[in-house]
């Protein structure tokens, strides 16, 4: 139905009253000669109808002969909107021009969305975009958007894989890191390795499960020292190979230092700051406000904000970008403060140490130590801890 | 090329109005489409009397319209009390 009002509209119709002696003739003649009416309806005596704009003048003919009188009440449509304007050029100008500008900024692309996988950093990929040509307020073009995908898969080495998909003028850029390149074995050389000791210390726990162990628990080992040997002497004399795997635990002993100067340079920031509001609008950037005066020594902290409708960006963003003022100050630290900051660090590191591998400290023995410019925490620390290092060696079969 | 579309329609109204029988659709009693109608002999707000050749039906009721009409098909709207059938 919405249709066909809009196909009335779009061929203009007319809404007509007819009063007579007899107007159901008129509509039977008028019927039978293939005239369309529509929302007929009687008031009083008289009979209003529509009618398609190019059967008006052969309706009137209908009229006469039906001796009805046919007045025409109202025009709608675009054919008579036209006929209304028609003296006023400039509207119609206006309407190719914005018609024109509609197209044209709809070919654009006026917001680009950066999907990048932890450790590619997404303003480093928009430089390297708006480098190669890709920026918000580029004509799309898919085989140059194909070419962008190539260069910066190529160009960059963390990327493997770029995708960008283009849905209006909204562009989503796709990324996939790279996965470190391998080197290649020869496949003539097998791999072997044997492995070695990080560490001085004494042998708690063996678990070999390819090569040889050299050592046994309770010996004592030497940082480099080899544990495990990946080769193997067989009964016959021959010598079997392998690419040593296994752990071997052993008691370290280790002194840790950790220091921090008695006096520091301390950056305070102020409540002060003042604002600079940016809109960019189209791809082009405009200083909309700026409260307060810039400061010599400033932070900057920049939000960034989207426009959207019915979840759709639209190419107006705003950019906020706060200027707060600091301080530089000296800063002595006390003994009691220096301890605290020292032993939160060293818990720390405890921390990473003993959460990100299988270490377990065993005991620790603390002491602080003043000197003239520093605070030092010193630490004997006691781990067993898996003292095992790849070392791998360079066997070559000859068939 | 006027005669050929003179004989055309003249077939084209054989056609319809040989196998067109008379086709009532009664929508409750707020809309009536009909096919095959011959004319319209009487219509205003409270009446509407159709000739289909054979006899004439006429709609009795209040706020009576013709949403849509055409050489056969007319559609009536508004609020029907009655149908009668006139032979």
């Amino acid at each position: 139905m919405l249709i066909v009002r809009f196909l009335r509209w779009i061929f203009g119709y007319s809404e007509i009253c007819v009063n007579g002696r007899f107007p159901e003739r008129f509509l039977n003649l008028a019927s039978r000669n293939g005239i369309i009416l529509w929302d007929l309806r009687s008031e009083k005596e008289n009979l209003f109808a529509s009618i398609k704009r190019k059967e008006t003048k052969t309706a009137l003919i209908f009229a006469k002969k039906t001796e009805c009188q046919l007045i025409i009440v109202k025009e709608h449509g675009l054919p008579y909107f036209c006929l209304k304007y028609r003296h006023r050029s400039g509207l119609l100008i206006g309407a190719i021009l914005s018609s024109a500008l509609c197209c044209f900024i709809s070919c654009c692309i006026w917001n680009i969305d950066i999907h990048a996988p932890a450790g590619i950093n997404e303003y480093e990929i928009r430089q390297e975009l708006a480098q190669l040509g890709f920026h918000e307020g580029i004509i799309y073009c898919q085989d140059q958007v194909r070419d962008i995908e190539t260069k910066l898969s190529m160009n960059d080495k963390r990327i493997s894989w770029v995708s960008i998909n283009v849905a209006g003028t909204n562009a989503s850029v796709e990324l996939s890191a790279g996965i470190p390149a391998v080197q290649r074995e020869n496949n003539n050389e097998k791999t072997v390795s044997n492995l070695k000791s990080t560490a001085d210390g004494t042998v708690t726990r063996i678990s070999v499960r390819k090569g040889s162990s050299i050592v046994k628990t309770g010996e004592g080992v030497h940082k480099g020292q080899l544990l495990v040997s990946g080769i193997a002497e067989l009964p016959d004399g021959s010598s079997r190979f392998y690419d040593s795997d296994g752990e071997i635990y052993a008691s370290t002993y280790r002194i840790l230092e950790l220091s921090v100067p008695k006096n520091i340079d301390k950056t305070i920031i102020d409540d002060n700051y003042s604002e600079k509001l940016n809109i960019t609008f189209f791809g082009i950037t405009i200083p909309a406000v700026f409260n307060g005066s810039p400061y010599d020594k400033r932070i900057i902290r920049t939000e960034k904000y989207r426009s959207n409708i019915l979840d759709q960006d639209i190419p107006l963003k705003s950019q906020r970008e706060l200027f707060f003022s600091y301080e530089e100050t000296k800063y002595n630290y006390n003994k009691t403060e220096a301890e605290k900051l020292l032993r939160n660090r060293f818990q720390l590191y405890k921390l990473f140490v003993t959460g990100s591998s299988d270490t377990r400290i065993l005991s620790e023995n603390i002491r602080l130590i003043e000197d003239s410019n520093s605070y030092r925490l010193r630490i004997q620390l006691t781990t067993e801890e898996n003292i095992c290092e790849k070392s791998y060696i360079s066997v070559k079969e000859i068939s | 090329m006027r005669n050929f579309q003179k004989k055309l329609t003249q077939t084209r109204q054989n056609i319809s109005g040989g196998l067109r029988c008379f086709q009532m659709n009664v929508s409750d009693n707020r809309e009536v489409l009909l096919e095959g109608s011959r004319g319209v002999i009487e219509y205003n707000e409270n009446s509407v009397k159709i000739n289909t050749g054979k006899y004439i039906v006429a709609f009795s009721g209040r706020g009576l319209k013709l949403s849509c009409m055409n050489e056969y098909n007319l559609t009536i709207s508004g609020f029907i009390t009655s149908i009668e059938y006139i032979m």
